[in-house]
C-alpha cells in the first residue's frame, strides 16, 4: 500500500480531525448525562435535530450553517420541553416520554425531507444517520508544515472550523461551570437550596448537549453522536471514582476511538487486500464500544474480571494467614 | 385523491394492497398490546436497543443468504439474523445492567450505538460487493411497504395476529408481573419465564415490523400507542384495548396514506399518524389531558383561594390581593370598597364554621380525615354524615367551654 | 402566571418584632400535593437557639413543610421569612441535610468532595474551589470523626458514615438555621451519637436546627422544642409543654397505643 502524504493530509487528516473533535464535543458533556441517568437524552437529541435542520434549510433556502444550527437548536429545546410535559402529565417513565417525542420528531423530519424535495440536494436520511465523515476534504495541504500556513487556514473545511469552535466552547463551559455541574448532578435539591438553581443548570446542560449534537451530527451523523455521548464517559466510569479524572479519561477514550475507528475503517480493508473503505462513523462507534467492553471486564475496581480477582484474593487471604 | 384514499381504506384496490393494509393494521395492534406491558414494566426504551441491534443481524443474514442461495434478499434469513442479533442485544443490555455500575439507560445507549454502528459498517461492506443485489437493505432503516411482496405481507399479518392473541391470553399474568413482580414471585408465579415471554413478544413485534416501519422508528409502535392510552384510563384492560386500537388504526391509516402517495415513506407516515392520535389524547383526554388538568388545576386554585380569602375575612378586615377580591366582589361577599356585605357576613361565618368543623374532624379522627381527599376543599356537609357533624359540633362547643390551652387556631405564639 | 395571580396574600404580614428576629417565621403556609392540601394554615415561629423536632404521623406534611420552607416546592399561600427576610435572600444562612436516599451513592465523588460542596454557597457562582476550601472541608470531616475517610468514594462508606459526611457538609455550610430531614433513619449507634454531638454543638453555638424526626420515643431526649404536625399544626413549643397526651392523641389518633402515650408524656416532662 502506497499512500502519498498529500493524499493523507487532504483526505484522511481532516476526517480524523473531525472524528476526534466530534468525539470530544459529545464525550465531555456525555459524562454528566451518564451520571444523571440521562444518557438517552443524547440519543433523543441526535434524532430530533433532523427536522430542525430540514426546517432551517427550507426557511432560509440555503445550505448555510447558521439557520440550520438555529433550527436544530430550536427543535432540541422544543423536544426537551415536550418530554418534560408528557412525563409529568402522563405520569410515564422519562424513557417512554422521550421515545414518543424523538420518534415523532424524526418521522416529521423524514416526511418533510421527502415531501419538499429537499432530499437529494444535500440532505438525506442516510447521511443524517451515519454522516459523511469521508467527504471532509482539506485542500491545500501538501506537507505537515502547511497546516500552520494562513493559506491552509483559509481553506480549512467549514465543518472543522465549526466543530472546533463548538468543542472549544463546550470545553470552556464545562471547566467554568464544573463546580455547579458537579453539585447539581450529585444533589439537585442541595444545589437549589444553596442558591444554584438546579433547574436552570439542567436546562443549560440540555442546551450544551443539543449544541454538541447539532455540530457533530452535521459531520458524523446521529449514530456516532449517540456513541460518543455515552461510550467514552461510560468507559471512563470503569476506571475512576473522581469526576475530574473521569472527564479527562473520557476525553482520552473519545480521541482514541475517533482516530482508531477512522484508521481501521479507512485502511483496514486495504491491509487485507481490498480496494474500498468501510463506513468510518460506524466503525468509530464499534471501536468506542469495544474499548468500553474491555474496560467493563478488565478495569481493576469496577470491571467484572477485576472484581472477581479481588474477591478471590479476599477469599484466599483468611485461609492462608 | 379523497376518492382514492377511500378506495384503499375500504380494501378495494387489489389483493396485494389489501394484504399490506391488513398486515400493517394487525402489526399496529400487536405493537399496541405488547407495548402496554413493556411500558408498565418500565422497559419502553429496551425496544430501542432491540431495534437497532437487529441491523448487524439483517446484514449478516443477507451475507449468509447470498453465500448459500446467491441472492441476499431472502426474508427468512434476514428475519433469523435480526432475531438472533436482537436477542444478543437484549442479553448485553441485561449483562451491563447487572454486572457493571452503569445504569440501564447507559447500557441501552451503548448497545444500540455499537450494534447499529456494526450494522452500518457491514452495510458499507455489502455495498462494495460486486454482486449487484445489495439494493433494498436500506428499506429496513425507514420501512417501505411499497416494495413488500405479497408473501411477506401475509407472513406479517399472521405473525402479528399470533402475537396479539398470545399477549391477550397472558394478560392476567403480564399485568401481575408488571404491577408487583415480587408479590407475583411470592405467589409462585414463574416471574422470569413470564418476563421472558414478554420480552420475546416485544422482540417479535420489532422483527416483523422492520419491513413496514423500519428499525429507526419501529419503537414508536410499542411506545406511542400505550402512552396515548395512558392518558385515557387507569385500568389495564381498557388501556390494552385503547392502545391496540390506536396502534392498529395508525398503522392502517399510515399504510393507506403511503400507498396513495408512493414517495411518502410508510414508516414516517405511520408514526406521524400515531403521533396525531397521541397529540389529541395529550390535549383532550378527560383524565390526564392538558385541558382537563389545567381546568382541574384552575378550579382547585379558585376553591382554595376563595376559602382562604373568606377565612382571612373572618379574622377581621383584610387586604386581599386582586384575584380573591375580584372573586368575592362578583359573588357579592364584599362591596366595591372591600367591606363585607350583609350577605357576605353570612358566607364568611358559614365558611369559618365549616373550617372549624374540618379542623375538629382532623384532630378527632386524624386517620379518617387523612384519607379524606376533599379535606378542606368542599363544605363538610357535602361529605360527612349528619351524625358525625353533630358530634364534631358538640366536640367544638365542649372545648370552648373548657378553653383548651393548646387549641391552635391562629399563629402559634407559645414559643419564646 | 395564573398561579402567581392567584397566590394569596396573608391578611397580616409578619411585622411583629419577634417574627423579625426569629430564625424562621411562617405565617399561614398552605401546600398542596396532587390536589390535596398536605399542609394547611401553618404558622410557626422557630426559637432562637434550639433544637426543634418536627413530628407527626406518616404523610402529615413534615418533609413537605421543610421543602416549602426552603423554597424547594411551590406553596399555595403563606409567607416565610428567615431572620426577617425572604428565604431567597438568606440562602447563605441556611443549611440543609436532605434524606439520605435522595442521592446517587455511586457518584464519582469522595467524602471530601461532598463536604466541600457545603462551601459552594459561600464560594458563589463561577469561582473555583481552592486548596484552602479543601482544608476547611477536611476540618469539618474531622469534627464528625471521618477525616480518615476523606479520599474514600462515598459509595464505599457505610450508611452511618455517609450520614456523618452529610452532617459535615451541613456544618461546612456554616449556617445559622439548619433543616434536617430524618437524619437518624437507618444509622448505627456510633453515628447516632455523632449526630447528637453535632446537634448539641450547634445549639451551644446559638444556632437553630429544625429536624424532621420519625421516632417519637427519642424525640424528648434529643430535642428541646417540638412542632407536632398533622396537616394543621397541632401544637408547638418547649418539649414538656408540647408533648401532652392530648396533643399527641390529636395528631396520631388511634395510631398510638395508650401505654405508649403515657410513656412519652412522662419522658417529655422530665
Amino acid at each position: 500500500m502506497d499512500l502519498p502524504l498529500a493524499d493523507f493530509l487532504q483526505i484522511d487528516f481532516p476526517a480524523l480531525l473531525v472524528a476526534c473533535l466530534a468525539g470530544l464535543c459529545c464525550g465531555l458533556p456525555g459524562n454528566f448525562l451518564v451520571l444523571r441517568k440521562q444518557s438517552l437524552i443524547g440519543d433523543a437529541m441526535s434524532h430530533v435535530v433532523l427536522p430542525g435542520i430540514v426546517v432551517g434549510y427550507l426557511l432560509s433556502g440555503t445550505l448555510d450553517t447558521i439557520p440550520m444550527l438555529l433550527g436544530a437548536l430550536g427543535a432540541a429545546l422544543i423536544s426537551a420541553l415536550l418530554i418534560e410535559l408528557i412525563r409529568r402529565l402522563g405520569n410515564v417513565e422519562p424513557g417512554a416520554a422521550m421515545g414518543v417525542v424523538f420518534t415523532s420528531m424524526f418521522a416529521l423530519g423524514v416526511l418533510i425531507l421527502e415531501q419538499t424535495g429537499a432530499s437529494g440536494v444535500h440532505l438525506d436520511v442516510e447521511h443524517a444517520l451515519y454522516g459523511n465523515l469521508e467527504s471532509t476534504l482539506w485542500f491545500g495541504l501538501n506537507n505537515w508544515s502547511d497546516i500552520l500556513s494562513t493559506d491552509a487556514f483559509e481553506q480549512m473545511p467549514g465543518s472543522i472550523r465549526r466543530l472546533g469552535l463548538v468543542t472549544l466552547a463546550v470545553f470552556f463551559v464545562i471547566v467554568i461551570f464544573f463546580k455547579e455541574l458537579k453539585l447539581s448532578t450529585f444533589d439537585p435539591a442541595m444545589a437549589t437550596s444553596l442558591g444554584f438553581n438546579a433547574k436552570y443548570i439542567s436546562i443549560g446542560l440540555i442546551i450544551v448537549t443539543a449544541t454538541s449534537a447539532v455540530a457533530a451530527f452535521d459531520a458524523v451523523g446521529s449514530i456516532l453522536v449517540i456513541a460518543m455521548f455515552i461510550c467514552p464517559a461510560a468507559t471512563a466510569r470503569m476506571w475512576t471514582d473522581r469526576l475530574s479524572s473521569q472527564l479527562l479519561l473520557s476525553a482520552v477514550f473519545a480521541l482514541l476511538s475517533g482516530s482508531l475507528g477512522y484508521l481501521v475503517a479507512a485502511f483496514g480493508p486495504f491491509l487485507l487486500g481490498a480496494d474500498y473503505a468501510l463506513n468510518a462513523a460506524g466503525m468509530i462507534a464499534v471501536i468506542a464500544c469495544v474499548l468500553q467492553g474491555i474496560s467493563m471486564v478488565f478495569a481493576p475496581n469496577h470491571g467484572t474480571f477485576g472484581r472477581f480477582l479481588k474477591q478471590r484474593k479476599a477469599m484466599q487471604l483468611p485461609t492462608s494467614v | 385523491m379523497l376518492h382514492d384514499l377511500f378506495e384503499i381504506l375500504s380494501f378495494q384496490s387489489g389483493y396485494n394492497t389489501n394484504v399490506v393494509l391488513l398486515g400493517s393494521g394487525l402489526l399496529g395492534t400487536a405493537g399496541g398490546v405488547v407495548g402496554v406491558f413493556s411500558l408498565l414494566r418500565k422497559r419502553a426504551l429496551i425496544s430501542d436497543a432491540i431495534s437497532h441491534a437487529t441491523l448487524p443481524g439483517i446484514t449478516l443474514g443477507f451475507l449468509v443468504a447470498l453465500a448459500l442461495t446467491g441472492t441476499g434478499k431472502s426474508l427468512p434469513f434476514l428475519m433469523i439474523g435480526s432475531t438472533l442479533s436482537g436477542i444478543l442485544g437484549v442479553l448485553l443490555v441485561q449483562w451491563i445492567k447487572d454486572n457493571t455500575r452503569l445504569p440501564e439507560d447507559s447500557a441501552i445507549g451503548t448497545v444500540l450505538s455499537s450494534f447499529f454502528g456494526l450494522g452500518v459498517v457491514l452495510m458499507s461492506y455489502i455495498q462494495n460487493l460486486k454482486s449487484g443485489s445489495q439494493a433494498g437493505l436500506e428499506s429496513y432503516l425507514l420501512g417501505s411497504t411499497a416494495s413488500m411482496l405479497q408473501s411477506e405481507a401475509e407472513m406479517i399479518a399472521f405473525s402479528a395476529l399470533a402475537i396479539t392473541i398470545l399477549a391477550i391470553l397472558f394478560m392476567k399474568e403480564f399485568g401481575l408481573v408488571c404491577f408487583d413482580p415480587e408479590y407475583a414471585a411470592s405467589r409462585g408465579w414463574a416471574v422470569s419465564k413470564i418476563d421472558l415471554l414478554m420480552m420475546a413478544l416485544l422482540l417479535a413485534v420489532v422483527v416483523i415490523g422492520l419491513k413496514t416501519v423500519g428499525l429507526i422508528l419501529i419503537i414508536a409502535l410499542v411506545i406511542i400507542p400505550p402512552v396515548a392510552a395512558r392518558f385515557w384510563t387507569d385500568r389495564l384492560g381498557l388501556m390494552v384495548s385503547i392502545s391496540a386500537f390506536t396502534g392498529g388504526l395508525s398503522c392502517y391509516l399510515g399504510a393507506a396514506l403511503s400507498a396513495l402517495t408512493p414517495d411518502l415513506p410508510s414508516g414516517a407516515t405511520i408514526v406521524l399518524t400515531a403521533t396525531s392520535i397521541f397529540t389529541l389524547s395529550l390535549l383532550f383526554a378527560p383524565k390526564r389531558g392538558i385541558v382537563a388538568v389545567a381546568l382541574r388545576q384552575l378550579s382547585f386554585r379558585l376553591k382554595i383561594t376563595r376559602r382562604r380569602a373568606l377565612l382571612s375575612l373572618d379574622k377581621g378586615p383584610a387586604s386581599l390581593t386582586l384575584l380573591p377580591s375580584l372573586l368575592l366582589r362578583r359573588e357579592g361577599v364584599i362591596n366595591s370598597s372591600g367591606e363585607l356585605t350583609s350577605q357576605g357576613k353570612k358566607v364568611v361565618s358559614l365558611m369559618a364554621h365549616d373550617q372549624a368543623l374540618w379542623n375538629q374532624y382532623l384532630s378527632d379522627y386524624p386517620e379518617e380525615a387523612f384519607a379524606q381527599n376533599k379535606w378542606s376543599l368542599v363544605m363538610i356537609t357535602d361529605v360527612l354524615s349528619f351524625d358525625l357533624i353533630k358530634e364534631l359540633e358538640n366536640s367544638i362547643s365542649g372545648q370552648n367551654l373548657s378553653a383548651g390551652q393548646n387549641l391552635v387556631s391562629g399563629p402559634l405564639k407559645d414559643i419564646s | 402566571m395564573i398561579a402567581k395571580l392567584l397566590k394569596l396574600q396573608p391578611n397580616k404580614s409578619l411585622t411583629s418584632e419577634e417574627a423579625k428576629r426569629a430564625p424562621l417565621a411562617i405565617e399561614g403556609l398552605s401546600v398542596s400535593y396532587h390536589h390535596k392540601p398536605v399542609v394547611w394554615d401553618l404558622s410557626f415561629v422557630a426559637p432562637e437557639k434550639g433544637l426543634v423536632a418536627v413530628v407527626g404521623p406518616n404523610g402529615a406534611g413534615k418533609s413537605t413543610f421543610i421543602k416549602a420552607a426552603l423554597g424547594l416546592i411551590p406553596k399555595l399561600s403563606g409567607e416565610i421569612t428567615v431572620y426577617g427576610k425572604p428565604v431567597d435572600q438568606q440562602r447563605k444562612l441556611i443549611g440543609y441535610v436532605p434524606q439520605r436516599g435522595s442521592v446517587d451513592w455511586d457518584f464519582p465523588a469522595s467524602a471530601l468532595d461532598v463536604v466541600t460542596m457545603g462551601l459552594y454557597g459561600k464560594v458563589g457562582w463561577l469561582r473555583p474551589i481552592r486548596k484552602s476550601h479543601k482544608q476547611e472541608a477536611l476540618s469539618y470531616l474531622d469534627k464528625v470523626g471521618m477525616a480518615d475517610f476523606a479520599d474514600r468514594q462515598i459509595g464505599q462508606l457505610s450508611g452511618g458514615q455517609q450520614q456523618r459526611v452529610f452532617l459535615a457538609r451541613a456544618l461546612a455550610q456554616d449556617a445559622l438555621l439548619y433543616f434536617m430531614d430524618e437524619p437518624f433513619v437507618g444509622v448505627d449507634a456510633a453515628t447516632e451519637r455523632a449526630i447528637i454531638n453535632v446537634l448539641k454543638k450547634l445549639k451551644d453555638q446559638g444556632k437553630t436546627v429544625i429536624c424532621v424526626h420519625h421516632d417519637l420515643q427519642s424525640a424528648p431526649d434529643y430535642f428541646d422544642h417540638a412542632l407536632i404536625l398533622n396537616v394543621r399544626p397541632v401544637a408547638s413549643g418547649p418539649m414538656a409543654e408540647t408533648f401532652t397526651s392530648e396533643n399527641l392523641q390529636r395528631a396520631y389518633g388511634g395510631r398510638l397505643a395508650p401505654s405508649e402515650l403515657s410513656g412519652l408524656v412522662a419522658m417529655a416532662s422530665e
